[in-house]
């Protein structure tokens, strides 16, 4: 795994390895690059989950699906 | 499709609606959410949430009770708009995967300045602005962006229903969160969000 895949996924809480875990974080603050690379990705994880999350359906969907449902179950 | 009246029973019928009820219709949200985020447009995200709901009733008999509907339902969306939305809307986006690692190579630390790393700087952005963002990038970057980021599976999850490798999740995911955070620092400076560090290096 390359070092910038490898920050996604300590960004994503991927990584496994606590050995890895622990490098990733002194890295991140050892090393400027790194740390960029961290801060770009975290920061659009945490815009997005942060404004998209939680998009509501529209009102009556639910009714219309089953009416889209019962209508074209036998076709 | 074939017909499944002819199969089942009225009371049949009558439980399986009562069991795609409880087990799909708590998910129409965040299914609802992933079409918005696909097609980028209301009425398409409406038509295509309707029939992955009718395939999914359709073949609910194939729904292993007990594993993860909401994962069930994504790939039968994520099938529906490659197999029939795409089809009838426009040719797919071809993603030239050399032209996407030249723009990401391109990105240099000097064009972006990331000492706005904080969200402050994209916190005035308008949900249009960054959804605009969102359906800007490729396909294949954008699906998985939105999966991860938005509907918080794992890779393992994302790998499964989009049929690549974990590896290959992991690094689209990087390169599209890099994409999206170019293109929002270019809409947050054009509004005046960000101020360029030496504007007057353009000059000369």
């Amino acid at each position: 795994m390359e070092l910038l895949e490898e920050i996604t996924s300590y960004v994503d809480e991927e990584l496994k390895d606590q050995n890895i875990c622990c490098r990733m974080k002194k890295l991140i603050t050892d090393d400027c690059v790194v740390r960029k690379e961290y801060m770009v990705q975290k920061c659009m994880k945490d815009l997005l989950r942060k404004r998209f999350a939680c998009c509501k359906s529209p009102s009556g969907m639910n009714e219309k699906i089953f009416l889209y449902i019962s209508r074209n179950i036998n076709n | 499709m074939r017909a499944i009246t002819n199969t089942l029973s009225d009371k049949e019928l009558q439980q399986r609606y009562a069991e795609f009820e409880k087990e799909a219709v708590p998910h129409l949200d965040a299914v609802y959410n992933f079409a918005l985020r696909m097609t980028g447009d209301e009425d398409d995200a409406d038509d295509l949430v309707q029939e992955t709901f009718l395939k999914a009733f359709r073949f609910f008999d194939k729904f292993e009770k007990g594993t993860n509907c909401k994962a069930w339902l994504f790939r039968i969306l994520k099938n529906s708009f490659i197999n029939d939305y795409r089809k009838t809307t426009k040719e797919p986006n071809k993603v030239d995967y050399d032209d996407v690692q030249n723009f990401y190579e391109n990105i240099k630390a000097d064009e972006v300045e990331t000492q706005h790393y904080e969200e402050d700087a994209f916190s005035n952005l308008l949900d249009d602005e960054i959804s605009k963002a969102i359906s800007e990038l490729p396909e294949d970057f954008r699906t998985v962006v939105i999966l991860s980021d938005i509907e918080g599976f794992t890779y393992e999850e994302i790998a499964d229903f989009t049929d690549i490798p974990v590896g290959t999740v992991r690094s689209r995911l990087h390169r599209a969160r890099k994409m999206l955070y170019v293109q929002l620092f270019d809409y947050a400076k054009d509004k005046g969000f960000v101020k360029k560090k030496n504007s007057s290096k353009k000059s000369g």
